[in-house]
């Protein structure tokens, strides 16, 4: 890994576990906020903290993030911090007001999910209908506000056979567009979970994506979760892989204060309350992130066990690990693992 | 694996073996590679860590990152 000290540059912070869709494949289980969660002065005393601690980047998301009536106060003070503002929500909620704050906050980036290619399959997945309309017509608002906008994309098997269609409807539009694959976590059942075949499909339509297409055409990425140190195909994530970043450059806080490496692993990953302690303590804890800080080459499973990446690579997404296998270390989800049995 | 296995593949997607030879990498020189990188740390490009699912955006995609 290039960068060696530990700083908390990416912040994630669930605003609220609250939701106003009830998609198959949430991995947080949204839809009732937590008890107690955070009030807005407790926000944005996190971010203060996490900007004395060299944080560049915060990510809002939820739960829906719009759902809480204080999202651009918390916005305004992270923005006032010099520090970048990314939001990742359905699409649901946002309207001519919230585009309007939107541009005075300039965020890094809005994702809208889009998971399908049409109506019947997006709003099947969300299980909101009209949600496909409604959101597609919020990515034209905000292309129309200047707003950097993103559409991701959580493939599973119901919309896999739906990706060249999306892709034709999102070219040329100034759009980004990040795809990931659904994980059994939270409600997701494990047998829409896409095939080591099928996900290594995606992996090289990606790939040919973003070959084929220019920056301005199609900006295509697929996200961590699309690993690692393949012999064959071109880094689709873009970023060099170089191991999960929970508690390395990563921290993840709940909207009821508890404190994780990252927001995508289960309960048994809390290691604090920003209520109980300063975010520098819970950070410089010994121990905190022992999983990533202190990994050793035995941590390793699945197919990882004598991966000669398998140092640097730590076994890749620990949440796309524990989803799948139930184990730490060994993301069996690997494009390299899965070049050498096919 | 073997490239006509990627090309197979490829097919589930409706992508031509004329695009998937498009994903397949290319045995760059390593000492490319390295200048690359350098070139990006020198300008603060990126902080070489991996994207995360917190939504990619279009600063993302400057020239030297899609050289990576």
């Amino acid at each position: 890994m290039l960068l060696k000290k530990l700083e908390p540059r990416i912040g994630l912070y669930e605003l609220t576990l609250k939701c106003n869709m009830n998609c198959i494949h949430c991995g947080s289980n949204a839809g009732y906020k937590r008890v107690n969660e955070l009030k807005t002065q407790e926000w944005n005393y996190v971010t203060k903290q996490l900007a004395e601690l060299n944080c560049k980047e915060i990510t809002l998301l939820g739960g829906e993030p719009f759902l809480r009536k204080d999202w651009y106060e918390i916005s305004t003070e992270i923005k006032d911090r010099g520090i970048k503002i990314t939001y990742m929500s359905n699409g649901l909620l946002i309207n001519e007001n919230i585009i309007e704050k939107l541009r005075k906050i300039e965020p890094k980036a809005v994702s809208i999910s889009i998971d399908g290619s049409n109506k019947k399959t997006h709003d099947k997945i969300r299980q909101v209908k009209g949600s496909f309309n409604k959101c597609m017509q919020v990515i034209s608002d905000l292309k129309k506000a200047e707003i950097n906008t993103t559409v991701i994309t959580s493939v599973n098997k119901i919309n896999f056979q739906e990706l060249p269609e999306l892709k034709a409807m999102l070219l040329n539009k100034g759009i980004v567009w990040q795809l990931q694959i659904a994980i059994p976590l939270g409600r997701f059942k494990k047998e829409l979970l896409l095939s080591k075949k099928e996900f290594y499909a995606v992996a090289i339509f990606i790939a040919s994506t973003r070959k084929k297409y220019s920056k301005k055409e199609l900006p295509i990425i697929g996200t961590h979760c699309f690993g690692y140190y393949s012999n064959k195909i071109i880094n689709v994530m873009i970023f060099p892989w170089t191991g999960c970043q929970a508690g390395v450059s990563t921290i993840g806080i709940q909207s009821n204060g508890e404190v994780k490496g990252c927001l995508s692993l289960p309960a048994e990953f809390i290691e604090g309350n920003i209520r109980d302690n300063l975010i520098s303590e819970i950070w410089q804890k010994p121990g905190f992130c022992s999983y990533n800080r202190d990994f050793k080459k035995y941590d390793l499973n699945n197919d990882c066990i004598n991966c000669k990446y398998g140092k640097k690579c730590r076994g890749g997404c620990l949440g796309v690990s524990i989803g799948i296998t139930g184990k730490t270390n060994g993301d069996t989800y690997c494009l390299k693992a899965i070049e050498e049995t096919m | 694996m073997k490239e006509n296995k990627i090309y197979e593949i490829g097919k589930m997607l409706g992508i031509s073996q004329i695009d998937a030879k498009m994903a397949l990498s290319k045995n760059r020189n390593k000492i490319v590679t390295s200048v690359v990188i350098g070139l990006a740390i020198i300008i603060g490009k990126i902080w070489f860590q991996p994207l995360h699912y917190t939504g990619a955006s279009i600063e993302d995609f400057g020239l030297l990152m899609r050289l990576l």
